[in-house]
């Protein structure tokens, strides 16, 4: 109830109302929060990575003109643990990545949006560049796109899939991948997969434009993948395990372009970068193995969907990499030991399938022999729950001996 | 089980309002002599335009209605801010009163050139809002304690309305008569109820309502503007609906008992026969602001008859009127309480006032007093975060749930604060599942549930 609180403010505090910067009819300045003081820090950090000028959000909130004026939004995406969009829920596992914001950051940052949106003393920020350098050093690799791809004027969004040059001698350990994207403010995901069968190369060559149609999901569908890239987010180095490029293998570059407002209707070129690191030849192989329900109908029962999975040797698990194609509610993983115990894995409320990343566990968990993944997903009704699919790939390393075998 | 953890854990998925924007402003102003309409026009360069446009909130929208601003002329020997000690310059824009900066730059909205203005503090009778005192008091009509407000001062000459000043100083008209001061009201100024009812704020930040159940049968729904003045019915169409239930099948909310809301007399209020209801009545007022607007919903709950101390609408009035007792109480301004709530040194103290709030929030859920959560509400908020310094001092197992249930319990807080002010009971008690389930986790913690 701003207005009386307002009032009942105004009434004691009066000075401190009539010099704030800026307010409006519902929203006089109630907050004792400023943007430069205050909520720059916890924007800067939590919502930069998407929210800078020409980055990929359609707003920047860098800025206090660039910013308040979306205060209304920003209380709602707050309150509603939509933004910042880090799925994963925080104490339902651990994990890397800097989490979600804490309490005192979503009330500060709400107490400012409801409470009149004050601009404190105006403080020379340093600027946001650009990250021009590799967070991890120098790469082993840097793969580049072979040419620009051109989003043309006409066109809003799309997936497009990129065979990048490579020059492996043989298999080839990759311990950490990062992604730098050519224009910033288009590309809203990349995927970097490993192709065996070869498509990959056909498909993009005889597609006259740049890359190929990424059409069926399903060329993705079994492939190793090695990074799953949002903007914003950081390499994680594997350090003495890493994922197998197998002799002969490609490397596929799936991006999703999507234009904000204001490159609707113009023509954008990207040309994107990776960076590959290189493992030592004996760090530990990744395996991935997907958690999926074990035949089609099962999974379609209503709107819950739950399966198990039963581990029949000791594994450590790494990270989780969802694959959903359903509008759920929530999904959640749980690891259930021999002794009944349960351990919780992952819980993801209201995840954006879009938004499609892998999300690294701060430690490795230690699953034992005998232990059941219970994978649970709560479809949102009316959703078409027919259709939905949800399963996950999660990346282990043996606990054990390393084995040769790897997907 | 399972399943059930997943439901709970997963009950912050509230749907967030979609404020729709206002689309039919016709403010009907009925009080001659207390309300002028201002046409100013510009004097001399120290006399600047009024607000001729003044008054639509939200995004500037062609070919609206403009509103009446009601405003208030004070007697040159009777003025209501003190002369020597005038509030400072601010600036607004003559289309956006929302606008209010202490620098003169465009506005963000339209970029037109900001005006100067000031804005005075002033104390009204809740209901009687032609009163306007300069301190506190109590209204000489009816007895209740005043409310602050503000407004937008300016002068003008007594005999030539359509000057406008943001000095004191001499009608340049005539050049002998001082001049007074005019006091022009703000929008969301004042959502103290006029008919002793239940004071609500749509989505659309525009429309405003109070719903009354003056007697066991009747429920009366009276329409504001952003500025709290009456509006007819207009376009408005609407249900009263007193029975809902889950229908699993579909999935929804189905009516099991509604009643049409028909027009009262010119078009003043809504009001529905609603048939002899026990208390608490509880009624859910559906409308649809214009047609093809989006239906919203307003959940009334009436643990008494409305007294309606700006007199009677019907001739089923029961007794009540001007200074009687009200059987319910309008939600008051916060003039007595403070939300500079003391945290207790102790966190078990802590957690002691926290589980104290949470009862206050719950039992306003219960009983419909949704306009007053956010007191409480806000109160737990600062308490459960000053708890978080002390959760070191926990047993390791419950630090983690005690950390999640303070993150939820202030985005709960907020959410009741917003969905409050909505009149949305469901809103309100997804909300209100959130936030009381994390005050049971906290307080728990410290035994002090």
């Amino acid at each position: 109830m701003t207005y009386r609180r307002t009032l009942f403010i105004a009434a004691t505090i009066t000075t401190a109302i009539l010099i704030g910067a800026v307010t409006d009819a519902h929203k006089p300045i109630t907050s004792k929060y400023t943007y430069h003081q205050d909520v720059y820090p916890i924007f800067l950090n939590q919502c930069g990575g998407c929210h800078a000028p020409d980055a990929v959000a359609p707003m920047s909130l860098l800025t206090y003109e660039d910013a308040y004026p979306w205060a209304q939004s920003i209380k709602e995406e707050v309150v509603n643990l939509t933004m910042p969009p880090w799925q994963p829920e925080y104490g339902f596992g651990v994990f890397k990545h800097k989490g979600s914001m804490s309490a005192r950051q979503l009330d500060i940052v709400v107490e400012w949006a409801n409470g009149g949106t004050p601009e404190g003393v105006p403080t020379n920020h340093a600027p946001v560049e650009p990250i021009n350098s590799w967070s991890l050093g120098e790469p082993s690799f840097v793969l580049e796109m072979p040419t620009p791809f051109t989003l043309p004027a006409e066109v809003s969004e799309t997936t497009r899939d990129f065979v990048m040059p490579t020059a492996f001698n043989g298999e080839v350990m990759i311990r950490a991948v990062d992604f730098r994207p050519g224009t910033a403010a288009i590309v809203r995901s990349a995927i970097l997969y490993v192709d065996l069968s070869g498509e990959a190369v056909a498909l993009d060559a005889a597609d006259p434009v740049p890359g190929f149609d990424a059409e069926n999901p399903d060329s993705l569908a079994g492939a190793q993948i090695l990074t799953a890239w949002l903007p914003g987010q950081e390499a994680i180095d594997l350090d003495q395990a890493a994922y197998v490029v197998p002799v002969g293998a490609e490397l596929v570059l799936r991006l999703n372009y999507k234009k904000t407002w204001t490159y609707e209707g113009l023509e954008v070129d990207d040309r994107s970068v990776l960076a590959l690191y290189a493992a030592d030849p004996g760090a530990a192989r990744v395996e991935s193995i997907v958690l999926q329900p074990p035949t089609e109908s099962d999974s379609n029962d209503g709107p819950v969907i739950s399966f198990s999975s039963h581990l029949s040797r000791d594994l450590d698990l790494l990270a989780i990499l969802p694959n959903l194609e359903a509008d759920a509610l929530g999904v959640q993983i749980e690891a259930v030991g021999i002794d009944g115990k349960r351990t919780p894995v992952i819980r993801l409320a209201s995840p954006r399938p879009e938004w499609r990343t892998r999300y690294w566990l701060d430690e490795p968990l230690r699953l034992a022999r005998g232990t059941t993944l219970e994978v649970q997903a709560i479809l949102r009704s009316g959703s078409g729950e027919g259709n939905a699919s949800v399963s996950f790939t999660l990346d282990l390393l043996p606990t054990q001996t390393p084995t040769a075998e790897s997907n | 089980m399972m399943q059930l953890n997943l439901v709970t854990a997963l009950l912050g998925s509230v749907v967030a309002a979609v404020a729709a924007f206002p689309t039919n402003l016709a403010p009907e102003i009925s009080e001659p002599g207390i309300v002028e309409s201002q046409a100013a026009v510009k004097v001399s360069p120290r006399y600047h335009v009024a607000y001729s446009a003044f008054g639509v909130s939200g995004p500037a929208q062609a070919n609206l209605p403009q509103p009446v601003i009601p405003s208030i002329i004070r007697s040159a020997d009777d003025p209501l801010v003190d002369e020597g000690n005038l509030p400072p310059f601010s600036f607004t824009c003559p289309m956006h009163p929302e606008i209010h900066e202490t620098h003169n730059t465009p506005c963000p909205i339209c970029n037109m050139n900001l005006v100067e203005t000031r804005r005075a503090e002033a104390w009204t009778c809740p209901i009687h809002s032609v009163i306007l005192e300069s301190e506190d008091g109590v209204c000489p009509i009816g007895g209740r304690p005043l409310m602050p407000i503000r407004l937008e001062l300016s002068w003008t000459c007594s005999e030539h309305p359509e000057v406008s000043s943001s000095e004191p100083g001499i009608c340049p008209l005539d050049g002998e008569q001082k001049l007074v001061q005019r006091l022009n009201s703000l929008p969301h100024e004042d959502h103290s109820p006029k008919h002793g009812g239940t004071f609500f704020m749509a989505p659309d930040n525009w429309h405003h309502l109070e719903g009354t159940h003056p007697d066991p049968g009747r429920f009366v729904l009276y329409l504001y503007d952003n500025y709290s003045q009456p509006m007819d019915t207009g376009t408005a169409t609407g249900r009263a609906v007193l029975r809902e239930t889950y229908n699993v099948s579909l999935d929804s909310m189905v009516e099991d008992v509604a009643y049409p809301l028909t027009i009262g007399p010119e078009g003043r209020f809504f009001e529905a026969d609603i048939g002899e209801q026990e208390l608490p009545t509880t009624v859910t007022a559906k409308i649809r602001f214009e047609p093809g607007a989006d239906e919203e919903r307003f959940d009334f709950i009436f643990n008494s008859i409305t007294d309606d101390p700006a007199g009677s609408t019907f001739s089923t009035q029961r007794s009540g009127g001007l200074g009687a007792t009200q059987a319910t109480p309008p939600p008051a301004a916060a003039t007595t309480g403070t939300l500079l709530v003391n945290i207790p040194e102790e966190p078990t103290e802590i957690a002691t006032e926290l589980a104290i709030r949470n009862a206050t929030v719950q039992n306003l859920v219960r009983n419909g007093g949704f306009t007053e959560i956010w007191i409480p509400a806000l109160e737990a908020k600062d308490l459960a975060l000053a708890l978080t310094p002390h959760l070191d001092g926990l047993t390791p197992d419950k630090q983690l749930p005690v950390r999640l249930a303070v993150k939820e319990l202030v985005r709960a807080a907020w959410l009741l604060d917003w969905h409050g002010d909505l009149g949305n009971r469901q809103r309100v008690e997804a909300a209100y599942a959130i936030f009381g389930q994390a005050a049971e986790i906290i307080t728990a913690a410290y035994d002090r549930q």
